[in-house]
């Protein structure tokens, strides 16, 4: 059954509307009932009157005279009444209106037969003889004692009726009057409800569409108004509550998505739930793959087994645990130190969003993952170790050389002038590369630890401290017969330590005079750009293998390793240069391809 | 439905461990390049050694697929994806077979700096083998039908490049008859890196298969 308003509205205005029928019917009836009484009540009051003016039935019956008929007509003329006579068998003996001679017996008439059993009859019907609505009434006609026949009265009804019919249209007036004033009011006091309701709904809308803090105002009913106001107050406590939260939820936010560490949540299946800005950046595409609308799993967006392997051990677990492991990115390998911990994701509060059905059996948790991206430390502890292998290996070389000399000398050896000379200058080859490797590991624990004040800068042009690199190069680069050719205009200024940055310069056009061929080129250039002047340096040499390039200014790197001992390098020069550049503000790159020659790009801030 | 649901989770499993499996044959792969690109024989040893892990992963999802096949009945979709998964974790059980071609041939050419070029010339090969391999993965991971045919079409290259290959190391046999032994290892080994780009274009081909409905013949 339909509850809504209008429905019930409607079952209402029906139940208004059969019991104003009933009532009207009740009424109408009553009526009706009243008139005929009346009628009857005349009626008969009129045949009392008429009874004792009622000539002689028996004797008339026996001399068959009209004297009853003439009676009836007399009497019927005036009292507008039908007036007949009957006698006890049923012959009329007088009628005021018809002729008596075609009427038939009339004993059967209800009224007569009730007359005729000594009562006073009354009924109402159409008349056979005249064709009207006739009320009758029939009296017991008793003459010298003896019921003798009926006399009967009648009057047409018909007008009656009409004012019957008036009263009844008046009431069925007031009636629908009355209904229709029940209807409007029941109409217009609905449409307000109603529309008190649909506030109500539109104000409940908005709170749930997120938008809080609206009042909410109705003018009726009175009873609504209480609704209203705690309505109003509920949203205005909601918008409160959802800012508080808002506001921490945002800071927690802020916080996770500046972290440094990765951090990633996942799901009792290992979906990505979500993950920080950091845990993104250790994916290759970082804008596709950090997009967490659509549920994906670990191992599809990350692509690590180790990592993946890693969760379902905390899954199983079920406690905290810490790894180390090696991860692919583009390439490239990071090393990633990571912690798990598995969380109930949601709380045992049976929050509002438990939309999951708890998995039989298998107590399983979400994970969170931090990850730390430890490529860097385990570089620099790689590149310490290498150092001080690499420094001790250094400097052994030399000095086993130097005491395998001197104890060939010992041995016998120094007698011979010609053997001795050679193996002095072999000894003192290596005491100069031995002094040379120290010289360079001094100045870059110089340059590293020592703060260059300002007082050392000084505003020169690019060309001083060139010329004098190529002051110490070019005998070497002529004997090889090496053109070192400049482009460019050097008489910039620049803001510069000039000893180291020639320092520098004899490093990089050193390095590029022992790895060219004989007969190449090295052209210097200078293109100054926007506040900067870029120094590009560039060989036609062997060229440096793409996956060396990052670390050929590491200390005793050595692309080579044979070839550049041979060469007589102590396996720092780079190392120097990156320091100095570094204290001279300025920056270093390089490009290389392997077999067609090296190129070293200096960018100076301008003075 | 607790029994649609329950089939609904084994079918997941199924996709996320044929991801797993693909993973593995990926880092086998990479590990592989790089041993061959930086003469690691340890990290090439690795990767003989871990090989029987992704063996392992074929067999059990095998056992998986035709457990679910028998028990649940699958129909449409349902089938298809775990046929297809059969075929594919097939496929996969190759690719990680060919890692390990890579790495005993590193093991035994890496010693020998004459080759020096040609491993030079044949590391683009395998670079382009192994980028097939990874984005034919992130297809297979994000059910998507239009990469996986791209990624198919990427096999002509690789035949282009395999021919290529192939006509140098010919003519370097021919010239350094002494280095006969590993020219053929290298030869066998383009051959496989070729094969192994067969082997994606097929699970490309299954991957659309599984997200379309669609026979596609992307060879």
């Amino acid at each position: 059954m339909k509850k809504s308003l209008s429905a019930t509205y409607f079952r209402f205005f029906l139940l208004i509307f059969f019991s104003l029928l009933v009532a009207y019917m009740f009424v109408a009836h009553r009526l009706e009932e009243l008139v005929l009484q009346q009628v009857r009540s005349d009626l008969y009051e009129t045949s009392r009157m008429i009874a004792p003016l009622v000539p002689p039935l028996e004797s008339s019956l026996e001399s068959g005279s009209d004297e009853a008929d003439r009676f009836c007509k007399k009497i019927g003329a005036e009292s507008e009444l039908r007036v007949t006579l009957i006698a006890l068998d049923g012959v009329v003996l007088g009628d005021s209106d018809a002729d008596i001679g075609v009427m038939d017996l009339h004993h059967t008439r209800p009224e007569v037969r009730q007359a005729l059993q000594d009562q006073v009859g009354f009924s109402r019907r159409l008349s056979s003889t005249v064709g009207l609505q006739f009320a009758y009434l029939a009296a017991p006609l008793y003459q010298a004692d003896q019921l003798r026949g009926v006399l009967r009265l009648a009057r047409p009804i018909q007008d009656v009726d009409s004012i019957f019919v008036a009263i009844r249209g008046r009431i069925v007036l007031l009636l629908t009057a009355i209904l229709a004033a029940a209807a409007f009011f029941a109409y217009h006091i609905g449409g307000r409800i109603r529309k008190a309701l649909r506030v109500l709904e539109e104000a409940a809308r908005r709170i749930l569409s997120g938008s809080y803090g609206g009042a909410v105002h109705i003018d009726f009913p009175d009873e609504a108004q209480g609704l209203a106001r705690e309505m109003t107050l509920m949203s205005k406590e909601l918008q409160r509550r959802i800012d508080e939260i808002s506001t921490g939820k945002n800071e927690l936010e802020t916080i996770l998505w500046s972290m440094l560490e990765a951090v990633i949540l996942l799901d009792e299946e290992l979906n990505i739930v979500r993950m920080n800005r950091a845990a993104a950046r250790l994916l290759a595409d970082e804008a596709e793959t950090a997009d967490t609308s659509k549920k994906r799993s670990l191992i599809s967006v990350f692509r690590s087994s180790s990592l993946t392997d890693f969760a379902a051990f905390v899954q199983k677990r079920g406690e905290t645990q810490e790894s180390e492991l090696s991860f692919n990115r583009a390439g490239e390998t990071l090393y990633i130190q990571v912690h798990g911990t598995p969380i109930q994701l949601r709380g045992a509060r049976g929050g509002t969003g438990s939309r999951r059905q708890p998995t039989e059996g298998s107590g399983t948790a979400a994970v969170l993952l931090v990850l730390n991206d430890i490529t860097e430390i385990k570089r620099t502890e790689q590149m310490r170790k290498d150092f001080v292998s690499n420094v001790s290996h250094e400097l052994k070389t030399p000095i086993t050389s130097i005491i395998g000399f001197v104890e060939t000398l010992q041995s016998g050896a120094v007698d011979d002038p010609e053997e001795a000379r050679n193996f002095l200058q072999i000894i003192q080859r290596h005491g100069r590369r031995m002094d040379g490797i120290v010289d360079d590991l001094l100045s870059l624990s110089k340059l590293e630890h020592q703060s260059h004040g300002e007082s050392l800068f000084q505003t020169v042009e690019l060309a001083a401290p060139l010329n004098a690199a190529l002051r110490v190069c070019r005998p070497k680069a002529e004997a090889k017969r090496i053109k070192i050719e400049l482009h460019g205009d050097f008489n910039l200024r620049l803001n510069i330590i000039p000893r180291l940055i020639e320092q520098a310069l004899v490093n990089i056009i050193d390095n590029a005079v022992k790895y060219s061929e004989e007969g190449t080129e090295i052209q210097i250039s200078v293109k100054p750009q926007e506040g900067l002047a870029e120094l590009a340096i560039r060989d036609q040499g062997m060229g440096i293998p793409a996956k060396e390039l990052p670390r050929i200014f590491e200390r005793f790197y050595r692309v080579d390793k044979a070839r550049s001992r041979d060469l007589g390098g102590t396996g720092l020069g780079l190392a120097i240069v990156k320091h100095i550049i570094r204290v001279n503000r300025a920056d270093i790159r390089v490009e290389s391809r392997f077999g067609t020659g090296t190129t070293f790009f200096i960018t100076f801030p301008l003075s | 439905m607790p029994g649609r649901q329950h089939f609904n989770k084994a079918m997941n499993e199924v996709h996320q461990n044929v991801l797993q499996m693909g993973v593995l044959v990926e880092e086998s792969l990479e590990k592989a390049r790089r041993a061959f690109e930086e003469k690691d024989l340890v990290l090439a040893e690795k990767v003989i050694s871990q090989d029987h892990k992704i063996d392992e992963m074929q067999l059990l999802l095998e056992d998986r697929c035709t457990i679910l096949i028998a028990t649940e009945q699958p129909v449409a979709a349902d089938l298809r994806v775990l046929l297809t998964a059969v075929k594919i974790v097939s496929s996969m059980e190759r690719m990680g077979d060919h890692a390990v071609h890579l790495a005993k041939t590193t093991r035994r050419t890496s010693q020998l700096p004459n080759l020096d070029r040609l491993r030079t010339l044949i590391l683009p090969l395998i670079v382009k083998g192994n980028d097939m391999v990874k984005d034919m993965l992130t297809a297979l991971a994000n059910h998507d039908a239009e990469l996986a045919r791209k990624v198919a079409g990427r096999d002509d290259e690789i035949d282009d490049l395999h021919r290529e290959l192939f006509e140098t190391l010919i003519n370097f046999q021919r010239e350094n008859p002494e280095y006969a032994l590993q020219t053929t290892d290298l030869l066998f080994l383009i051959r496989f890196f070729e094969r192994l780009c067969d082997h994606v274009t097929h699970i490309c081909e299954w991957i659309v298969l599984r997200e379309t409905g669609e026979h596609a013949e992307l060879s």
